[in-house]
């Protein structure tokens, strides 16, 4: 996704107005209907909406610190199985011929 | 003579007929076989029974239908069906029969009524599902089957030395509630647990499902996890252990999801992260959790298994699933994207979706047993599910950057089944009654009130959002080719590294220290029963217990010596 608003294109700015004008009713929508709480921090303005922004971006923050330690290159476990083992993938059965020829092509 | 069968044999030896037959009869075999069961299933009265004495003393129930046995028992049966379909295109005829065979026996651990058919169905669910991986017939895919099957068949020798166990103890074999605080049980439980891929126990989830054929990981992701879940269900409802055991499932594999470049893998943390709230559910253990247990089960084969048949069709059209080499895919598979989208919305939860009527029910379960930081970890998860299934797997695959990719649209049957899985998810969403009316207890519980939609919605909307702020700020974690070490890395690294040797040693130790603690407590025993006759107190159980465990450890030294 780039940060230049003009190339989204018109379908997907559509779905953005979509999304905006949801929020803005859902914000609404807190203040009109009992929410029913079971417990108290439920009782707090738009509590679900703010603990899903909050909640998603700690996942996507706390993963993104994870790949430091996690992450290792693609053929790691490959690598490490001793000499008598290729590295490269053999020839995959499931994928149809077609598919594989394309990725054939592409990884030369 | 339709009863005389136990549910599931069928299909067991259907698959083995299958392989001798060809062409259209084959295909018409393997679809009237699900059918036939599930008409069999539905003839079956509740309280049915079929028993077994092979000798005195030893008492097999072979079938046992209840209402538990029986809603995991259509799903089943509907998840064999859509994969059959599914798979239909499939040449190397091997991988059909294995799979039939492989729900065959799922569907008959089900209905076990006793621990000795459970571990015999039990273990053929792990030999019979190995084939949908082999079947890849690539090198990694073949040492990954094998790691697949020794923690399988680990399982199953943990639930077979627990059940010798029990059975020294209180004398019966019945599998009904069971709860732990016996050394028996508490191996039952852990064998359980393994293929419920309870925290740590996971690596095989992640390491073999992804592995497996495009049409091979539809028909895992739908029988072994929920098998265990039923299990667990059966054995161990209200057990207060699983609720934290249930919320680190629900809560870790999200954050290894965001980073994992291979979608099926994605869909394998997110699996895992699916059990987890299956899990609390059991843990709490009222009518409410447990009827939204076996609901999320039902509602979650199928858009599991619609996400997989996407990501497989993905697959076998464009070769791979991997997200750094995918997006635009939408383009020239508009159908495959929109099946996907519908599976998204409905593990997402979104109403009107087949999630959104099941797991609310677990998420007002923990509510009203006031499980209130239960309930916060569950809306965390189920925020962070939207993350992986809801967001990241449909935005990668099919749209995002274009990868200049333009595979053809998937096979005609791959369609049909993932039509039939998305209706299924959008009319389970809609008209739920029909499973509410199978769940084992009474139903008193309205999904659909203003509280639950507003709430729901402002928790996924706003996530929404987050990702698209986070995108706008380029904050979101690029695609990036990578290998992300999860729990089995345990057993790929270290353990083979540390080296047999050691394992035997230590089983060697272990073994002596068994045999020495026998000795001993039988002479404690002996001494025991001298002064408290009659019985002596300690003088029973024991003389099966060592034995079982020797018999256990010896067959786990000799599975580990086999694989590294």
């Amino acid at each position: 996704m780039t940060s230049n608003e003009s190339s989204i294109p018109g379908s997907a700015r559509k779905w953005l107005r979509v999304l905006f004008a949801t929020c803005a009713v859902l914000v609404v929508a807190d203040f009109v209907f009992d929410k029913h709480p079971h417990f108290g921090f439920e009782k707090l303005p738009l509590f679900h909406a703010w603990f899903g922004f909050a909640a998603f971006a700690f996942i996507v923050a706390v993963g993104a610190l994870l790949r430091f330690v996690v992450a290792r290159s693609e053929d790691y476990y490959e690598r490490h199985n001793g000499s008598q083992r290729s590295a490269m993938p053999s020839e995959d059965a499931e994928v149809e011929p077609e598919a594989r020829e394309a990725e054939d092509h592409r990884r030369v | 003579m339709f009863e005389a069968v136990p549910p599931g044999l069928f299909l067991v030896l259907g698959g083995v007929l299958a392989l001798f037959l060809r062409g259209s009869l084959r295909s018409a075999v393997l679809i009237a076989l699900p059918i036939l069961g599930a008409v069999q299933l539905a003839l079956l009265p509740n309280g049915f029974s079929m028993q077994w004495q092979p000798f005195e003393g030893y008492l097999f129930e072979v079938v046992r239908v209840d209402a538990l046995s029986r809603v995991f028992g259509y799903v089943f049966y509907l998840a064999a069906l859509i994969s059959v379909i599914f798979s239909l295109h499939v040449k190397d005829t091997m991988q059909q029969s294995a799979g039939i065979a492989y729900a065959g026996s799922g569907v008959a651990a089900l209905f076990a009524g006793d621990l000795v058919t459970l571990f015999v169905w039990w273990e053929l669910t792990a030999v019979t599902s190995v084939f949908l991986i082999l079947a890849r017939r690539t090198d990694r895919a073949t040492r990954t089957a094998l790691r697949y099957l020794v923690v399988q068949v680990l399982s199953g020798v943990l639930l077979l030395a627990g059940t010798l166990l029990h059975y020294g103890e209180t004398g019966s074999l019945a599998f009904g509630a069971l709860g732990l605080g016996s050394l028996g049980r508490d191996l039952i439980f852990v064998a359980f647990g393994i293929k419920a891929a309870f925290p740590l126990l996971n690596g095989w989830l992640q390491d073999a499902y992804p592995e497996a054929t495009a049409t091979g990981s539809v028909w895992l992701s739908s029988f072994t996890t929920k098998l265990a879940i039923y299990a667990l269900a059966r054995g161990y409802a209200g057990t207060e252990i699983l609720i934290p055991i249930g919320c680190v499932m629900t809560v870790f594999p999200v954050f290894f999801a965001v980073i994992e470049n291979d979608l099926r893998r994605v869909l394998a943390y997110s699996l895992n992260n699916q059990l987890g709230f299956m899990v609390v559910g059991i843990g709490i253990g009222t009518e409410l959790a447990l009827n939204g247990t076996a609901a999320h089960a039902f509602a979650h084969i199928l858009y599991k298994s619609l996400l997989f048949m996407a990501m497989g069709a993905v697959l076998y059209r464009a070769g791979t699933v991997k997200a750094s080499e995918l997006g635009g895919l939408y383009k020239s598979m508009p159908w495959t994207a929109t099946f996907c989208i519908i599976g998204a919305a409905a593990i997402s939860a979104f109403p009107l979706f087949s999630g959104f009527t099941s797991k609310s029910m677990i998420l007002s379960a923990a509510a009203e047993g006031h499980h209130d930081v239960v309930f916060l970890i569950l809306l965390f998860a189920s925020a962070g599910v939207l993350e992986h299934s809801g967001i990241k797997i449909p935005y990668f695959a099919f749209f995002a950057h274009d990868s200049g990719k333009r595979p053809k649209e998937a096979p005609k049957n791959m369609l049909v089944a993932m039509g039939i899985a998305a209706a299924l998810c959008i009319g389970l969403g809609v008209f739920y009654g029909p499973l509410y009316a199978l769940l084992p207890y009474r139903v008193d519980y309205t999904p659909y009130t203003m509280a639950h939609i507003v709430t729901q919605l402002q928790l996924l909307v706003f996530a929404i959002l987050a990702f698209l702020v986070l995108q706008k700020l380029r904050l979101y974690p690029s695609e990036r080719r990578a290998t992300i070490l999860g729990a089995d890395w345990f057993y790929r690294r270290p353990l083979p590294a540390i080296g047999v040797r050691v394992g035997i040693a230590c089983a060697f130790v272990y073994l002596t220290l068994v045999g020495m603690a026998a000795a001993i407590t039988r002479r404690v025993g002996h001494v025991l029963r001298k002064l408290y006759q009659p019985p002596g107190p300690l003088g029973e159980p024991w003389p099966t217990g060592p034995a079982a465990l020797v018999a256990a450890i010896l067959l786990v030294v000799y599975l580990v010596s086999v694989y590294v």
